[in-house]
């Protein structure tokens, strides 16, 4: 569990920011419908969601959620070339504008947004709870007509029915406040959210903010999740056991209290062979990249076309070289090799072709 | 931490006690165990009369033999079904302990058994050497309790008839046997068996010969021939070897020859262990402890291994032969087995009987009178050798000696083979 580390709610929401007090808008993507907070002062910025189209100010007054805790950017953009570089080494091909000086360019410092949860949980619970054992048991040998005995032990796991009742208080569980949240976790990891400090208006006027798409209603079910993911921790600790399954709870929640965490992330993009932006996401703490490496296949068609033509032009030599044998014999053996080197040619070929078109359906496949 | 407040109304299902709960504000119930460790002693009495009730194994119910009262014993039988317990390394540090019924023990000074009986059993003779030098003393009940039993199925008084024939039977015994165990005095004792199961997953690796056949030109006789080689080489297998229920005695006070002589229990009789059972009834605790019969069993499960390994092998033919086995799912029972013993003194040595308390085979040591078996022999080897110096003289004459002589040959030879399975049979016979 991740909690009792941060400042209690009571604390941060004293210190909670309300847009009217910050000089920030309300603005949105026409593109991908993406909600975000920037400074007033900013003109049309583009989108760093998917920097397809550039943000529009709402002119509609829109309730936002107090900007209470954040945490810090580790990482300073200077220092990412190096970051992109290495996570392009993979790449044989890369689309032209692929480049680590690109990436690192066009980076965009932005906060996502995370609610964390308090409440208190109280109901009754069942479970069947695994635990570990150990047994002798041995392995023999013959050999030599003589036997030996090597006694091993092995660790079991003996399940048994549990249950009862709880009545537990649970502080700043992470819940997602973002659809996309679940995915950029899994890309970028995780976050490290025990240094989460209270929003700093400093940085909050000098980046974008996402704000949630999922409303509180919609969250609480996830809260609910989150809730009862700590509960059948709790209640294993209880028990004694090792292992948990067919957990179950059914339970009252109080004092339920939410708080708002921006997440720090970098944003940035480059286009594919046809123009398409693929936006890249950079984990503003620890510099792990999300995003999708697309190899360029126009350059892999390019380079087969060559091999090939190289290919035609080394069997044509080749051909003719076999012919003026008449003439001077050597030309034979001359003309043979330069045949096989045509045909090693030809078969390597589609290689190019081939590996961008496989590595570009395995990055999809992600 | 806020205090806990939990729902008041909320009750635990029947059969679940609160348990001890490491964090705070959650409460923690598991099921009662089965069989509490700490079962109080239990005492048969017949709730009519008073008196004293005893298992009866005709009615598989406790009786009273004064008033007729019967109470009918229930208890589950699992037969081989019945749960097995694995090795765990703690295996003896909680064992449920005691007979779950107040009884008390006895200890022969003379072959050193310790045997526990009934408060009311006035016993003064020792069931496993007839010896009456015997102390009585307060169970301790240590160590296992049994986690089943085979109920006894034999009623002793046949079980004294059967004996007492077994006893007569036989030319290779001395004829006063029967009247020796004319006071022999029948106990029902239950003895102490652990049970054994495993899967043995085996690897061997050997040379195989293969025999081929193959022309040769031989050099003296100037001929081509045919002879048989043997071809070898290198060949591996896997053989999974399950056993089930091997029995390895619990003590060591009764020969393990006659043991193995009243087998085969069946197990499908395996019935929950109650303490019902052994009112009346004789009951010996063990004193093999489980690693050591265990080892004992492990010994024989792997020869059965190697065993099955060798039958793996197409051909006769092998050679540096070397397996692995793995011992996996190894589980074990102690279990009480019904028997019937006595013993009985002929010319200052005592001789053992036992009775499958549940089939009626006996067994036991009976003396051998070696001086009749030393006659017979005798009977069989004298027609050779009187024929064969009959014949001896008469060779002079011609064709009638030689007959004599090739007949008491062969009379001889039969005489000695004969003579030879008759010792053996004598010295199985006369095995303790």
């Amino acid at each position: 569990m991740m909690d009792h580390v941060i400042p209690s709610t009571e604390a941060s929401s004293s210190r909670s920011h309300n847009v009217e007090d910050l000089n920030l808008s309300v603005a949105y993507c026409a593109h991908c419908g993406g909600r975000f907070l920037t400074p007033s002062q900013w003109n049309a910025p583009p989108c760093p969601a998917c920097f397809s189209s550039r943000l529009t100010v709402s002119v509609d007054p829109i309730s936002v959620e107090p900007l209470e805790l954040a945490l810090p950017f580790n990482l300073h953009p200077a220092g990412m070339g190096k970051l992109f570089s290495d996570w392009l080494k993979g790449v044989w091909l890369p689309a032209a504008d692929l480049t680590a000086a690109n990436l690192s360019g066009r980076l965009a410092p932005c906060y996502l947004p995370m609610r964390l949860v308090d409440g208190s949980v109280s109901g009754s619970w069942c479970a069947q709870i695994g635990f570990d054992y150990q047994v002798a048991s041995s392995h023999d040998s013959f050999q030599n007509n003589t036997w030996k005995s090597q006694q091993t032990t092995e660790t079991r796991i003996r399940w048994e029915p549990r249950l009862g009742l709880i009545d537990r208080p649970y502080q700043n569980l992470a819940v997602a406040a973002l659809e996309s949240h679940q995915k950029l976790i899994d890309g970028l990891g995780g976050f490290d959210v025990q240094n989460a400090k209270p929003a700093d208006p400093q940085v909050i006027n000098k980046v974008a903010t996402r704000l949630p798409d999922l409303p509180i209603e919609k969250s609480w079910s996830l809260a609910q999740t989150a809730f009862q993911r700590a509960c059948q921790a709790d209640c294993l600790a209880a028990s004694g056991g090792q292992h948990i399954e067919q957990y179950s709870v059914q339970a009252s929640y109080q004092a339920i209290n939410w708080t708002l965490l921006l997440l720090p992330v970098y944003a940035s993009w480059y286009q594919d062979d046809h123009g398409q932006v693929i936006p890249i996401w950079v984990h503003g703490q620890t510099g792990q990249i999300m995003g999708v490496r697309q190899a360029s296949q126009k350059r892999a068609w390019k380079w087969t076309g060559l091999i090939a033509l190289g290919s035609l032009i080394t069997f044509v030599i080749g051909l003719l070289l076999s012919l003026g044998a008449a003439i001077s014999p050597p030309a034979v053996t001359v003309g043979g090799i330069l045949v096989l080197l045509a045909v090693v040619l030809a078969l390597a070929a589609p290689v190019p072709a081939l590996w961008a078109w496989q590595f570009n359906k395995r990055m999809g496949e992600r | 931490m806020v205090t806990p407040s939990l729902p008041e109304s909320w009750q635990p299902p029947a059969g679940y006690s609160e348990v001890e709960s490491r964090l705070p504000g959650i409460k923690v119930y598991a099921p009662i165990p089965g069989k509490p460790v700490a079962q109080g002693p239990e005492t048969f009495s017949c709730p009519r009369c008073g008196a004293v009730t005893a298992y009866d194994p005709r009615a598989a119910s406790v009786t009273c033999s004064h008033c007729g009262y019967v109470e009918t014993t229930q208890a589950n039988t699992p037969g081989e079904q019945a749960a097995q317990s694995e090795f765990t390394l703690n295996v003896l540090e909680e064992p449920v302990r005691g007979w779950g019924e107040e009884r008390r023990e006895i200890h022969c000074q003379s072959c050193g058994a310790d045997l526990s009986i009934s408060t009311t059993d006035l016993i003064t003779t020792c069931s496993f050497c007839g010896s009456n030098q015997v102390i009585s003393r307060a169970d301790t009940q240590g160590g296992l309790r049994p986690n089943f039993l085979i109920p006894f199925k034999i009623d002793p008084q046949s079980t004294d008839r059967e004996i007492r024939d077994w006893l007569g039977k036989g030319w290779m015994f001395p004829a006063g046997l029967i009247n020796a165990g004319a006071s022999l005095l029948l106990r029902g004792i239950y003895l102490p068996f652990w049970t054994f199961s495993t899967t043995i997953a085996s690897t061997w690796e050997a040379q195989v010969g293969y025999e081929r056949t193959e022309r040769y030109y031989d050099s003296g006789s100037k001929s081509w021939q045919t002879r048989t080689v043997i071809d070898w080489r290198w060949e591996n297998g896997q053989v999974s070897v399950p056993i089930r229920d091997m029995l390895e005695p619990g003590c060591q006070n009764v020969s393990p020859v006659l043991l193995w002589k009243v087998y085969p229990f069946d197990l499908s009789a395996l019935t929950d262990y109650d303490p019902s059972f052994l009112a009346g009834w004789q009951a010996k605790n063990y004193d093999i402890p489980l690693q050591t019969a265990w080892d004992s069993a492990k010994t024989r499960m792997r020869e059965m291994a190697k065993k099955a390994c060798y039958e793996d092998i197409p051909t006769h033919h092998v050679r540096s032969f070397s397996m692995n086995a793995d011992f996996d799912d190894e589980s074990w029972r102690l279990i009480l087995v019904p028997v019937f013993l006595t013993a009985y003194q002929y010319q200052n040595s005592t001789y053992q009987v036992i009775v499958n308390g549940q089939s009626g085979v006996v067994a036991g040591q009976k003396p051998v009178a070696w001086w009749k078996v030393w006659m017979v022999i005798l009977a069989l080897l004298l027609p050779g050798v009187i024929s064969s110096l009959i014949g001896l003289p008469l060779l002079a004459l011609g064709g009638v000696g030689a007959i004599l002589v090739i007949m008491g040959a062969i009379l001889f030879v039969g005489g000695l083979i004969v003579s030879g399975v008759i010792v053996r049979n004598a010295i199985q016979a006369g095995e303790r």
